[in-house]
């Protein structure tokens, strides 16, 4: 994937530390490639990516503009393209509320002591950039973080590690849009760390559309405290291996997760969901839902794991994943597990798979629709029930029209046909 | 809630009712395992050329092969080497009726409470004991034998019907299925065999009840069934075994094969020695089995009550072949003390329109784990194929753990899969409601656990489910905290 002589001669970026990066590149040679017979990739083969060679992305002046990007962004953002800030297209926040780059190195290098799996040790040994951001008072419009990928020609690679703390009683909103712009195959892994402290609550929307013949890693780690509360939304709209890895350790009394992710593959994608839920204290709460879509010869796969220790009694634990094939090439893969050490508790899981619902079809098509519009209708409705779950509904109209685009879905006849909630009475 | 449950824990500290050792001289091999052990085993049992051949190919799939680690269960490393492969009961003649059969193995079968000839003449059942690992009583063979039925020992049917063994031996389960199928393979000793001919529909509950005996000796079961074209079976399988010090090793394997419109229906109720309180002892129950739908509108279903063993690794496991096939499996677990179970099954969808259920129910006190591991595969041409999957779980201590894995693989879109599953406890709320109508713990305890297996208890056959409530009821209660 990356030789050593690839290492030895890639720019070493100003400011990082050359003996930790050493230290992680050895810590990443000695680890074998995962494959399939392990069972964390069970579904995900690594070999093709195995045999390429990615060069270091060189930062190049990016041409693009937010127009680019169909989203509303309010003032506050930070962009990263090709794994490098981007002074241009940012709007941040007062000074003393983040580092970057350089400055930013020695609060994310303390987290990479802990870096366990393959691509975190990558992503330690060849790290780009990244951004610290310790969000001290709430904020009412979100923040947006916006890691784009543009042109760069030929096998290209970058990896981005951020840091997020959220002060005790603050809550924050956080967007993060992933997008990857070229049609080039790249290897981009991203790593972020979330601490929450007593009482805080983040709102984390990641919204990814990694460039279709890319691999795109992610992995988010959150750390919650006392009563803190982390809900995180994933809307994946596929690349050749987009896998999503989020492990969230419920430390004190009363936090609470709610994680939800929707995954539209189509064409040949690949979207591995990987959760990882730890109840480690009394009275801690989670809540899973992925929803899934396979088009085409796409694969969705959902492993959730959820371990409840004996420390935690009082427990709520609900993980549910619902996939819908659409064509007989399409496959789904789901694993829905629990641990469970304590007696104390509630818990329930469920995964379901099948096709789009016949009766819902026939009750729609008995109403004069025909079978093509009908059953745009239900797969929009599958992932737009999943939607509502955001609390922000420019967003939330916004990811809709993202989804319609992206499913090819009739916009005109669907608006005519799927009467929009009002969302003052059922919120 | 303290002072009944103190009761509920002197329950619970009960000794095993079926440990005790009966002195029969046994025939047996040096511990240990090479080729030539596999050839004394096949030599003693005077077997064909054929079985020879596979049980060696077996052997040196066996030697390429390490041991499995993947399922949640800790134990001591197993020592191959020190494990006794062949142990059979001293038999000058091979007894014609129940009445040439040793005195003393009629009585430790008269102490597990299954008095043959009772049986033979009350509850219809036919009896092929296996004490240790050979064959020692059938009964109604005339009567199954006038219907075309073979129902003999593995031994008998490698003697007597070759051609049959032959063609259905590892059809299901090849000797490179796993490590312990492998094993198994290579130093069977022996087990059940059974033939329903095309349109027969076996008249009783076919029964075999196993029992480990000598000292040091794994016990390696092999059971094969096949259900002709339209023909229906009812098979039961029982376990008990005496108390140890030492782990013992069990790696069976069961073959089923139903062929077009046929019916197995299969039940176990599994009481090995659990080990004491403290984990000491008790068996290790490594067990492959799998049935294979292979004909059109043919079923299995699979029905286990597992409370004993100290390792439990065992998945029946149905291939639906054949279209409009229909596999089944219901489950109760129950595990105690330190005992760990890692269960559950495998249901692999390929003809069209075929359906499976899984039932599992696992119950977990005292230090326990329970695990229900289970696979729903749907492959591409499986269209219209439905699975439902209830697993839930029930724990009654502070220290046990109750685990499910799930695994769904699905390559059809017009195939439906739904699996549930839920954790809890009995609550206080229960308990204090039946106390209120006069029940005491023990006797709500047992109720609600009752209750909680109620799916699954009814699947089993009348004389199974009796003893599988006894069972629930003697190894459940005292551990609720």
């Amino acid at each position: 994937m990356i030789p050593q002589s690839l290492f030895d001669n890639c720019a070493v970026l100003p400011g990082w530390d050359k003996h930790l990066r050493l230290e992680a590149w050895k810590n990443w040679r000695s680890m074998a490639t995962p494959t399939i017979r392990d069972e964390a990739w069970k579904y995900t083969s690594l070999a093709r990516l195995e045999k390429m060679v990615f060069s270091p992305s060189t930062p190049a002046p990016s041409t693009l503009t937010l127009n680019d990007i169909p989203l509303t962004f309010p003032e506050n953002r930070f962009c990263f393209i090709n794994g490098v800030f981007n002074q241009r297209l940012s709007a941040p926040l007062t000074a003393d509320t983040y580092l970057l780059s350089q400055r930013a190195w020695p609060k994310i290098a303390t987290q990479y002591q802990t870096a366990q799996s393959y691509f975190e040790r990558l992503n330690a040994a060849m790290l780009n950039d990244g951004l610290y951001l310790d969000i001290q008072n709430t904020t009412n419009t979100p923040l947006y973080l916006m890691l784009l990928e543009d042109k760069t020609g030929g096998l290209s690679q970058h990896h981005l590690r951020h840091r997020i703390r959220v002060h005790a009683g603050v809550k924050s909103d956080i967007v993060i849009v992933d997008l990857g712009l070229a049609d080039s195959s790249s290897l981009t892994t991203h790593v972020i760390d979330i601490e929450l402290a007593e009482g805080a609550t983040l709102n984390c929307t990641h919204l990814k559309k990694a460039s279709a013949p890319g691999y795109a890693i992610r992995q988010t780690h959150a750390h919650l405290a006392k009563n803190s509360r982390f809900t995180h939304f994933n809307v994946d709209f596929g690349a050749k291996l987009s896998r999503n890895e989020i492990v969230v350790l419920l430390q004190e009394n009363n936090a609470s997760c709610q994680l939800n992710g929707l995954a539209l593959a189509r064409g040949q994608d690949h979207i591995d969901n990987q959760t990882q839920i730890t109840h480690l204290a009394p009275s801690t709460q989670s809540l899973a839902h992925y929803r899934g879509m396979s088009d085409d010869k796409a694969c969705h796969i959902f492993h959730g794991h959820v371990l409840v220790d004996a420390n935690a009694p009082d427990s709520i634990v609900n993980q549910q994943s619902k996939n819908i094939l659409l064509t007989s090439k399409a496959q789904v893969y789901a694993e829905p597990q629990l641990e469970i050490y304590n007696k104390n508790i509630q818990c329930v899981h469920g995964a379901t798979v099948g096709d789009i619902d016949e009766e819902a079809l026939f009750y729609l098509r008995s109403r004069g629709l025909s079978n093509e519009i009908a059953r745009q209708l239900l797969i929009f409705g599958f992932a737009r029930s999943l939607l509502e779950t955001l609390d922000d509904n420019t967003l939330q109209n916004e990811l809709a029209e993202w989804i319609k685009t992206h499913l090819a879905l009739d916009s005109e006849l669907i608006l005519d046909c799927y009467k929009e909630p009002d969302h003052e009475n059922t919120h | 809630m303290t002072k009944p449950n103190q009761t509920l824990e002197t329950l619970l500290q009960q000794n095993y009712e079926h440990g005790f050792v009966t002195d029969i001289e046994s025939d047996t091999l040096p511990p240990g395992l090479n080729a030539d052990t596999v050839r004394a085993i096949s030599a003693k049992k005077n077997e064909p050329e054929f079985m020879l051949a596979w049980r060696l190919k077996a052997y040196e799939h066996w030697c390429q092969l390490t041991e499995p680690h993947w399922a949640h269960l800790k134990y001591t490393p197993i020592d191959y080497q020190a494990i006794c492969y062949y142990s059979a009961p001293k038999l000058k003649d091979g007894p014609k009726s129940l009445d040439e059969v040793d005195p003393k193995l009629i009585e430790t079968y008269n102490k597990l409470g299954i008095p043959l000839k009772e049986q033979e003449w009350l509850a219809g059942v036919a009896v092929d004991a296996v004490f240790d690992s050979i064959s020692v009583a059938t009964t109604f063979k005339d009567k199954l034998n006038d219907m075309g039925i073979i129902f003999c020992s593995f031994s008998d049917a490698v003697q007597n019907h070759p051609d049959l063994v032959q063609q259905y031996l590892g059809s299901v389960v090849p000797y490179t299925d796993n490590f312990f199928a492998a094993l198994n393979a290579a130093v069977f000793s022996d087990g059940s065999f059974v033939y329903i001919p095309p349109g027969v529909r076996c008249p009783m509950e076919l029964s075999t009840y196993f029992r480990i005996n000598a000292k040091s000796t794994g016990q390696f079961e092999r059971t094969l069934i096949i259900a002709d074209k339209g023909a229906y079976v009812s098979y039961l399988e029982g376990c008990t075994a005496p108390q140890r010090d030492e782990n013992q090793l069990h790696a069976a394997v069961v073959e089923l094969v139903a062929l077009d419109n046929a019916q197995i229906k299969y039940s176990t109720v599994q009481n090995w020695y659990p080990g004491d309180e403290n984990g000491v002892g008790g068996i290790y129950n490594f067990v492959t089995k799998r049935g294979e739908c292979r004909g059109e509108h043919s079923k299995i279903s699979w029905t286990q009550v597992e409370t004993g063993s100290a390792i439990t690794w065992k998945y029946p496991s149905v291939i639906l072949k054949g279209d409009y096939s229909v596999g089944e499996f219901y489950s109760v677990a129950l595990t105690n003390h330190h005992q760990q179970a890692d269960t559950g099954t495998k249901m692999v969808h390929i003809g069209k329109h075929t359906k499976s259920t899984i039932v599992s129910k696992g119950i977990s006190a005292g230090f326990a784990q329970n695990t229900y591991r289970g696979l729903v595969k749907v492959l591409a041409q499986a269209d219209g194929a439905h699975n439902y999957t209830r697993c839930d779980s029930l724990l009654m201590g502070t220290h046990c753990g109750a685990h499910t894995f799930p695994y769904i693989e699905s390559k059809n879109s017009r195939a439906r899969i739904e699996h549930e599953a839920s954790t809890s406890k009995i609550s206080e709320d229960q308990l204090f409601y039946l106390a209120q109508r006069g029940i005491d713990t023990e006797n709500a305890v047992s109720m609600i656990v009752n209750g909680f297996c109620k799916e699954v208890m009814k699947t089993l056959p009348m004389e199974f489910a009796v003893e599988a409530r006894k069972l629930l009821g003697l190894s459940l209660e005292g551990s609720i905290g």
